[in-house]
């Protein structure tokens, strides 16, 4: 690729950036109700007044992107930083102390690995009803264990380090080395993993609610919207096309940000 | 009261295939003000002997099994955890090999010395700083301010240890324990290094214990010396006595095989054969495989540590 990795970074994190700020200030952005239905409006291509279309209720598609990119982008930013909170500390003292703490840390991680992510999110979810928080809990358990994973092997690499020995010759007790020292030099390789798997995030949100386990209805959603425009999908594809699209971009945008992250962190080897 | 006694001090190895004795019945003294050296092959137990002294020996599969370890007349083998952070770092303090790895890449080196006597004094930042800055001008280090705002990797391997060093002494330790501190570094800053040491231990009075398998660094900073062989302490003599009349002949093995330049010798002298795997050590004397003055009482019983004269003591029954 000849495009610069500055220049892919700038553009991954704008577009990034882009989208969040729509989606916080949608309220303002939006050009009307995501809520109003009109039945004279119902199942319109993009026209004037209705850049991205209507759906079957004459909901106008584009303020109801801009809403759905709320719950969405919420989502799928909230659970993998609340899972990487819980899995990090998890993953440095399984990697750090090693023993038993690492070999019970390790099989539970193991266990919720076998089963595949969006299976997992989708029994979560459906076990704690449908809902804002149940998808938040539901992702942030499934994307647990990889976090996990992750700050283990990367904090078996730096235990290693000399400087470790010689900050418990130091006097330092093992909390205060987990927060002063490895963590620092774990945080590259986590930053990016946080990254690419807001991305798998906001996909695993998109597929909760498609099935109906994220935000309920009356409340867009990116998932939800692709769900009600399955139902007409030959007379009036611009819900679901629309939505498709914001998942597709935004997948896109965190990715590009996570790839050029990965490159600038660590330009031999992936991760 | 010496600053620090240790007694008997057994450490073993409790791996899959067996028992291995790291250290094996050591008895040694440090004075305060006074530096001891420990010398031997790679593998003799030096290492283990001085991580155990701050119980920095990785528990497990090591465990001091018997012996003391009394250091300001606390022993450091039975000490309660929060006492042992306590007293690493602040009264004993430790210098590794390798500056270039000793040091957190991610932090400056003012932030780590501060960072360490922010361990052990109720000092704010700023007066850890200034410390910091302190501590760097006394190793020696030219324009502290600078270096106390770098990065590890910003610094050459000299200064590197120069900042190792300071970072053990930023809390005025009473003990220092040097494991090897030159043998990363190039030969002219090797001896900037010692100088450093030698005059630290004059104007601090801190002791040192200095682990080496170089005999030269030795002659040049070291009041007493011990020589260690597979676990065992084999000679223990005043630095100038056992260079001018080694007794043991393993002892005078190692010092044989350093070249010299006062005396042309064709060949260098070695000692044949190699340290005996921990598991297959040989009944008596345990340099009696590669030992020149072997009997048969080498064989039979192990040799007792003996007063030998020249305050010197050795463990032989064939004295050279």
């Amino acid at each position: 690729m000849n495009i610069p990795i500055s220049k892919l970074t700038a553009i991954g994190a704008g577009l990034s950036l882009l989208l969040i700020l729509l989606a916080a200030f949608s309220p303002w952005i939006a050009p009307l109700d995501p809520l109003d239905q009109s039945f004279i409006a119902a199942n319109q291509g993009p026209t004037v007044e209705h850049w991205f279309g209507t759906d079957s209720f004459g909901r106008d598609v584009l303020s109801r992107v801009l809403f759905g990119g709320r719950v969405s982008l919420a989502i799928g930013i909230l659970a993998p930083v609340l899972s990487a909170l819980a899995g990090v500390w998890a993953g440095m003292l399984a990697g750090y102390l090693g023993g038993w703490t690492d070999r019970l840390l390790s099989r539970a991680s193991d266990l919720l690995m076998s089963f595949p992510t969006l299976l997992l999110g989708v029994m979560i979810a459906a076990a704690l009803g449908p809902s804002f928080q149940s998808a938040v809990i539901a992702i942030a358990v499934a994307l647990f264990p990889r976090f996990v994973r992750l700050s283990r092997s990367a904090t078996q690499v730096v235990r290693r380090e000399p400087f470790i020995d010689a900050s418990i010759a130091a006097g330092r007790g093992t909390v205060s080395i987990l927060f002063h020292h490895i963590l620092p030099n774990i945080a590259g390789p986590l930053v990016v993993a946080l990254s690419l798997w807001i991305a798998t995030a906001i996909r695993l949100e998109a597929a909760l609610s498609f099935l109906g386990l994220g935000a309920q209805p009356p409340t867009p959603s990116w998932g939800n919207m692709i769900r009600d425009g399955m139902s007409d999908l030959v007379g009036d594809p611009w819900p679901a096309a629309f939505a498709g699209a914001a998942i597709t971009v935004s997948v896109l945008a965190f990715n590009m940000v996570g790839d050029a992250l990965r490159d600038l962190l660590d330009p031999e080897t992936g991760l | 009261m010496s600053l620090l006694e240790v007694n008997d001090l057994r450490v073993h190895l409790f791996t899959d295939r067996g028992v291995i004795k790291a250290v094996d019945g050591v008895s040694f003294a440090v004075e305060a003000g006074r530096s001891l050296g420990i010398v031997g092959e790679s593998g003799c137990g030096k290492t283990m002997t001085a991580l155990s002294l701050m119980r920095l020996i990785p528990q497990p599969p090591a465990r001091i099994v018997s012996g003391s370890i009394r250091f300001d007349g606390e022993d450091v083998a039975t000490m309660a955890p929060d006492r042992l952070r306590a007293l690493r770092g602040n009264r004993i303090a430790m210098i590794y090999q390798d500056p270039m790895t000793s040091l957190n890449p991610v932090f400056t080196v003012g932030e780590q010395i501060a960072e360490a006597v922010r361990l052990h004094r109720r000092d704010g930042r700023t007066a850890a700083w200034a410390r910091a800055v302190e501590v760097l001008r006394l190793v020696g280090i030219p324009d502290p301010d600078r270096v106390a705002r770098s990065y590890p990797h910003q610094l050459s391997g000299g200064m590197r240890q120069r900042a190792v060093i300071g970072i053990a002494l930023a809390c005025d330790p009473k003990l220092l324990i040097a494991d090897e501190p030159t043998t990363a570094l190039d030969v002219t800053i090797q001896a900037q290094i010692l100088e450093l040491l030698r005059r630290l231990q004059g104007e601090l009075g801190t002791g040192i214990i200095l682990i080496t398998h170089d005999l030269g660094v030795i002659a040049d900073l070291v009041d007493d010396v011990i020589v260690m062989y597979a676990g065992k302490l084999v000679e223990h003599a005043p630095v100038r006595q056992l260079f001018a009349a080694p007794r043991h002949p393993y002892t005078n093995g190692l010092l044989r095989s350093v070249p010299s330049l006062e005396t042309r010798e064709r060949r260098l002298q070695t000692i044949d054969g190699t340290v005996p795997p921990a598991h297959a050590m040989p009944n008596g004397c345990r340099f009696n495989p590669r030992c020149t003055l072997v009997q048969d009482i080498c064989h039979a019983q192990e040799p007792p540590l003996n007063d030998v004269g020249g305050g010197t003591q050795a463990a032989c029954w064939a004295l050279v």
